[in-house]
């Protein structure tokens, strides 16, 4: 069952609160209240509402103001102007400004209803262009290039959490774009206009970190010469990004794993704990659960991080987009080496294509770059390649790659004893066509079997594959891990849901 | 034929649209918040401070036009209008509509 949408109402005359919740009660909407500007700033950072009933003058400012830092915030709900008689021209000029709709006060119960739905119907609408205008020119996405199977998931995904507060816990390999990913999450959610702050767990000394998190006061240690705010505090309002957060420090992981539980912090040397409104996005190359069994992580920072786990896929498993990629970067050292050229060679394309990528985008980038500065001309060739690339072979050799950890589920969906073992990870149509009773056999026509069996066994399939790793098993299908997630909720609702899953 | 304090229309479409204990509410509160922003009012005209005149002015207006409360909702416009320098005059003109309107206020609700 959907959430119910989510109204806003920012006023701060008591009779006028009392009488829209009264009047939406029974309209099957969540309400919330906001009495000033600044509330209601915070409420929408908090808990995005679909709706907004918006009074133009608040005790802290005017509602124009809100509506313009709300909108420039890319907060996307309806706001409807709740105006007095005398200031029609004021609605006019608010929806010039952004608002969907204007309410005239006092205003009826069926006037209200019918101006919430329209506006909400208009905000759907709005949703889902945008969805569809992704769909239609995938392959950029906040700095990303590329419209693969598997970068068009993380676009998604990225897209469905960002607007939430849910911490994203972000996977890959080496130079797959986590950060990219990180700050894709920030761009596309309400916070972008705060600060993106990004730490990198790894590259900082152990006996700094804290310091570097959250900052310390004048005198807390040998050089502290002054209050000095960290990380914590300069994301307040944006998002936090704490990159390789599987190299962080057992005694630093507990003082993260309470600064996350509470929203507050004590800076090195201070007394006073400080709050901070932070979203948080965690990184790591490694397998976050196998550095928990090994009790160097531990399971309840775990799992307060691996909240929405994005998965950046490695460039060998990007298609296509090797070759989109290597020509923006061509373009752009191009430019920056103020050289000629502008295409690169089939041949030389091709090969980009077979090699595996161990390093990923990063190396990617290093081929193109020394290409561009150790060469001259229009076309980029293939002898301007360098000479590993032509030793790989084709993309089949990938198993002469050193294997990366790839992280695996969180263990809190326990592996049923009768689970068969993981299986090396094959296109879906080898996943699924053996049990199919219309699996194809050149002698006979398959038996004809309901769709929704033929739905539900894939997607069982995919998810055993991947180890109940619903992204992943999205990437397979190639449909929207929300499918997945509705299906299991339907089967769990029917009691038809496997053991396993469960 | 003077206008009533208070809009019969408005007051029949509250009743309509809202249950008992909410119409009850909604106008106890506006009789409530009328009164503070009376309060309000002469406090920021003794201190001076027009923005708060302002701010008082304006939610008495918009409380007035939620109940259809019109008479007090017309003379809190004017005093949006004058600011600060119509306010003796203003005053007690916007105590009387105060008082009428919390008069029949409080004899919708009981």
């Amino acid at each position: 069952m959907s959430t119910p949408p989510l109204v806003l109402i920012v006023e701060d005359s008591p009779p006028q609160v009392a009488l829209a919740q009264a009047l939406l009660r029974d309209m099957g909407t969540r309400i919330a209240v906001a009495e000033t500007a600044q509330a209601a700033l915070a409420m929408v950072a908090r808990d995005p509402p679909d709706a907004i009933l918006l009074d133009l003058q608040l005790p802290d400012g005017s509602g124009f103001d809100l509506m313009r830092r709300l909108r420039a915030d890319g907060v996307e709900a309806a706001i409807i102007v709740v105006t007095a008689n005398g200031s029609v021209a004021a609605a006019v000029e608010a929806m010039r400004e952004g608002a969907t709709d204007f309410l005239v006060k006092p205003y009826a119960k069926a006037r209200l209803g019918v101006t919430l739905g329209n506006a909400l119907k208009v905000r759907e609408l709005a949703r889902q262009l945008a969805a569809a205008k992704a769909e239609i020119a995938p392959d950029r996405y906040h700095g990303f290039v590329g419209g693969s199977v598997a970068m068009r998931a993380v676009y998604r995904t990225i897209e469905s959490v960002a607007p939430s507060r849910a911490t994203v816990f972000i996977t890959g390999e080496s130079g797959t774009g986590k950060e990219l990913a990180a700050e894709a999450v920030h761009k596309a959610s309400p916070r972008r206009a705060g600060p993106f702050v990004a730490l990198n767990c790894a590259a900082i000394p152990k006996d700094l970190l804290e310091s570097e998190i959250f900052g310390h006061v004048k005198g807390a240690f040998t050089g502290a010469t002054d209050n000095r705010p960290g990380a914590a505090r300069q994301a307040d309002g944006g998002t936090l990004f704490l990159d390789e957060i599987g190299d962080m420090p057992m005694d630093m992981q507990v003082k993260l794993l309470r600064f996350i539980q509470t929203g507050s912090f004590s800076p090195v040397g201070g007394a006073r704990a400080e709050r901070v409104d932070v979203r948080f996005v965690a990184a790591t190359n490694r397998d976050i659960w196998e550095e928990v069994e090994a009790g160097r992580f531990r399971e309840d920072l775990a799992y307060r991080l691996y909240v929405v786990p994005v998965e950046m896929p490695a460039l060998r498993e990007r298609g296509a987009d090797i070759v989109m990629l290597a020509r923006a970067f061509l373009r752009t050292f191009a430019k920056e080496e103020r050289k000629a050229f502008r295409t690169i060679d089939p041949d030389a394309e091709a090969l980009l294509v077979a090699y595996p990528w161990p390093g990923n985008v990063r190396q990617l980038q290093n081929v193109v770059r020394n290409a561009v500065a150790l060469h001259d001309g229009q076309v980029l060739g293939r002898d301007m390649l360098p000479a590993a690339l032509f030793r790989t072979g084709r993309r089949g050799a990938v198993a002469t790659i050193p294997e990366v950890p790839m992280p695996r589920p969180p263990p809190e969906a326990p592996a049923a004893p009768d689970r068969p073992p993981p299986e090396p990870e094959a296109p879906l149509r080898e996943v699924f066509a053996p049990p199919l009773p219309f699996a194809v056999s050149p002698a006979a026509e398959p038996d004809i079997v309901p769709m929704r069996d033929v739905e539900r066994h894939a997607i069982l399939a995919a998810l055993r594959r991947t180890q109940r790793d619903v992204a992943r098993a999205a990437v397979l299908l190639e449909i929207n891990p929300s499918t997945i997630y509705r299906r299991l909720i339907t089967w769990r609702e029917e009691g038809t849901l496997p053991a396993e899953f469960r | 034929m003077p206008q009533p304090a208070l809009d019969p229309v408005v007051i029949a479409q509250l009743r309509e649209d809202l249950a008992v204990e909410d119409f009850v509410q909604v106008l106890g509160l506006m009789e409530k918040d009328a009164r503070d922003m009376l309060a309000a009012l002469a406090a920021a005209a003794a201190a001076g401070d027009a923005e708060r005149w302002e701010r008082a002015a304006h939610r008495l207006a918009g409380g007035a036009s939620g109940v259809g409360a019109v008479l007090l909702e017309q003379q809190a416009r004017h005093a949006m209008a004058e600011g600060l320098a119509g306010a003796a005059t203003r005053l007690p003109l916007l105590a009387e509509a105060v008082h009428e309107a919390c008069g029949v206020l409080q004899g919708l609700r009981t």
